[in-house]
């Protein structure tokens, strides 16, 4: 199999770094060379992974490396302006999710990837979780019959930094934690929301500009019925990031996730308090190698642009419901 | 005292009943006379079949009702005008009417009167409050309730599954829930979202499976899930959750099983405490009669549960958010 030259564009999202990490391990993937707009997270980057082209302007780092593929990790609303500069660089593109913070920016990216005929994957690692995608499995299977609803959260802590800027992040907790969860229903019932519902309360944390809490309800074309929580409602003293629960209810049998439940419980005089520490698989690095084949073997990717922007659509149609204070139906007329 | 219903209920309650000694099951009532025999007979009680003999006997002080909720009106404005001390199963009645006429035939009696929203008893959501007004998160943000398990079969003539004579699972549920929350927070409910499951199959009925948002006054959200929807290997579940300003809590009944047993053919698990929390209720109600106390739970939390429930349904029905209060029915 050949070898896959990457970059990365940007350490702003946390995931950069396991990102980074996992390319450094995958025999079929070399990371050549780094960007980041800032200085210091650049210096640090590419002292961590040994990484020496860095470069603090992306359109150097498209021009003179001999790339195949970005990873892109920026603040989510720079993801488009990346991505365009990168699909016309020829570039194949795995950007991190919510593909965008409006339409406009995610249906161009789809655009343009096709255009210049590079691949444009969804970094909707929770496809490729094991206990996830045995759910579709078991769904493809018929072991449970036809769905009649879905419960999901992804809960978390708030991840600070650019997250709490408006512009930047194009919303908080919403924007942030449905996406991850709506790809999931949309990919378990192989159909389309076609109408969501979402109220969010008073802030949590006061001082935050974006909402850092929510409850959505969907209803689905085909007649499921859905929820979304996905607030940022762990507190930093919590004994873990977060979760993915999902609760697929079918006619003949029903299906529960605990996705990150595979951890073991510490704790130490050292870090003086209870953690919970995963040792369940970590998805990142199949989602990374499921990449890598898409782009050798010409594949589609699992994930899509598509994907990526009927995800953001649920999220920004959340935010419509809660400014409206009714439901908002799709495909969204903003 | 007199029990009123020999189904699944009744017999919990009777339970709790013969353990105090201040109190003395003398009648058991049932439509079916065989069901009231089987009960009596356990509690050492007289079967009745005959609804004002369990009611007006000079004999009894207190009447306890678990029949299905479509009786209730009927059977509890009866005790209440014969001043019988009534404790009255959960939801009050099916609409906010029948739950007005039961509230004003109380208020005109000195008799103590309660609705058996047991929750409020449950020794983990007693804890769950405790810390709550102990301000250990802090303000309340975002509620999550899960209350899901396999239909309820138990019930006569298969009471449950006549939507106009059980509301479904957002009102005879859930309603344990909205209860529960508008306690916890001591706050009222300005809108509700719901929906309810549209699909049907098997014995599976629209309004066995549904998810509510509440949108409360002080600015928390809840969500809340019902169900009877699941297979019946699923285990009946309770999931709690509060996240606050300063904190978050969660409960599982799953999580907080102290004793399992395996056989050869099933598992029993428990979590059994020196008294449940329908001991609780029940010793409860017993105490407020002979001291003549207020009970804890009063005749308008009971209403404006079945308000909160009753927009729930109606919002499913409507693909509307509901504003409360609710004008009439």
């Amino acid at each position: 199999m050949e070898q896959i030259n990457f970059a990365i564009l940007s350490f702003a999202h946390i995931h950069a770094w396991n990102y980074a990490r996992v390319l450094k391990k995958l025999q079929h993937a070399n990371l050549v060379a780094i960007y980041d707009d800032d200085f210091k997270r650049l210096k640090k980057a590419s002292s961590t992974f040994k990484v020496e082209k860095a470069y603090k302007d992306y359109r150097k780092l498209l021009e003179r490396e001999a790339i195949d593929a970005v990873i892109i990790t920026s603040e989510n609303a720079r993801h488009a302006e990346l991505a365009l500069a990168s699909a016309e660089a020829g570039k194949h593109i795995l950007c991190e999710k919510p593909i965008a913070t409006n339409l406009n920016d995610s249906d161009e990216m789809i655009r343009t990837a096709e255009k210049n005929d590079v691949k444009l994957q969804i970094a909707f690692v929770m496809r490729y979780h094991p206990a996830t995608a045995e759910v579709k499995k078991l769904i493809e299977e018929d072991s449970i019959g036809n769905i009649i609803s879905i419960t999901a959260t992804n809960h978390g802590k708030y991840p600070g930094e650019w997250f709490g800027d408006p512009i930047l992040a194009g919303g908080g907790a919403i924007i942030d934690h449905t996406v991850h969860v709506a790809d999931l229903i949309r990919w378990y019932t192989n159909d389309e929301v076609s109408q969501v519902y979402a109220e969010a309360g008073e802030n949590i944390r006061p001082e935050l500009k974006v909402e850092d809490n929510a409850l959505i309800l969907l209803k689905m074309k085909k007649g499921i019925i859905a929820s979304i929580d996905p607030s940022w409602s762990r507190p930093d003293e919590w004994p873990f990031w977060g979760d993915v629960y999902l609760f697929v209810v079918g006619e003949r049998g029903c299906i529960v996730v605990d996705a990150f439940s595979q951890h073991i419980q510490i704790a130490s005089k050292e870090n003086r308090k209870l953690t919970y520490s995963y040792y369940g698989t970590d998805p990142d690095e199949e989602m990374i190698k499921s990449f890598i084949q898409v782009i050798t073997r010409d594949e589609e990717p699992l994930a899509s642009g598509f994907d990526g922007r009927q995800a953001l659509e649920i999220a920004l149609a959340a935010y419509e419901s809660i400014k409206r204070r009714k439901p908002v139906k799709l495909p969204l007329n903003l | 005292m007199s029990i009123l219903g020999a189904g699944y209920m009744g017999r919990v309650h009777a339970e709790s009943w013969t353990k105090l000694d201040c109190a003395e099951v003398i009648k058991v009532y049932s439509r079916n006379l065989s069901r009231a025999k089987s009960l009596a007979r356990e509690i050492a009680a007289q079967p009745v079949n005959d609804i004002k003999e369990a009611i007006l006997s000079g004999e009894v002080d207190v009447v306890d009702i678990c029949l299905p909720t479509f009786l209730h009106k009927e059977v509890a404005v009866k005790a209440l005008k014969a001043e019988k001390h009534l404790l009255l199963e959960k939801p009050i009645a099916l609409t906010l009417n029948e739950a007005k006429e039961i509230i004003n035939a109380a208020e005109k009696t000195s008799s103590k009167f309660m609705v058996a929203h047991c929750l409020r008893f449950f020794p983990e959501y007693a804890k769950i409050k405790q810390l709550l007004d102990s301000h250990s998160i802090g303000d309340v943000r975002v509620m999550r309730a899960y209350r899901i398990g396999t239909y309820p079969t138990w019930g006569s003539d298969n009471w449950f599954s006549n939507l106009s004579k059980s509301g479904g699972v957002l009102i005879d549920l859930m309603i344990h829930d909205f209860d529960f929350m508008r306690w916890l927070i001591g706050d009222e409910v300005e809108r509700v979202y719901a929906q309810v499951n549209e699909k049907v199959a098997g014995h599976l009925r629209k309004g066995y499976h549904a998810m509510a948002i509440l949108k409360f006054k002080g600015g928390a959200i809840a969500y809340a899930e019902g169900s009877w929807a699941l297979p019946a290997t699923h285990p009946f579940t309770m999931y709690f959750e509060v996240a606050g300003t300063k904190g978050l809590l969660t409960y599982s009944n799953r999580k907080g099983l102290t004793c399992k047993a395996y056989y050869e053919k099933e598992v029993q698990e428990l979590s059994p405490t020196s008294k449940s929390g329908y001991d609780l209720e029940i010793e409860h109600f017993a105490r407020c009669i002979l001291m003549d106390l207020e009970p804890m739970i009063k005749p308008i939390d009971a209403y404006n549960a079945l308000e909160i429930a009753i927009a729930a349904k109606k919002s499913a029905e409507t693909n509307r958010p509901v504003q409360q209060p609710l004008r009439g029915d």
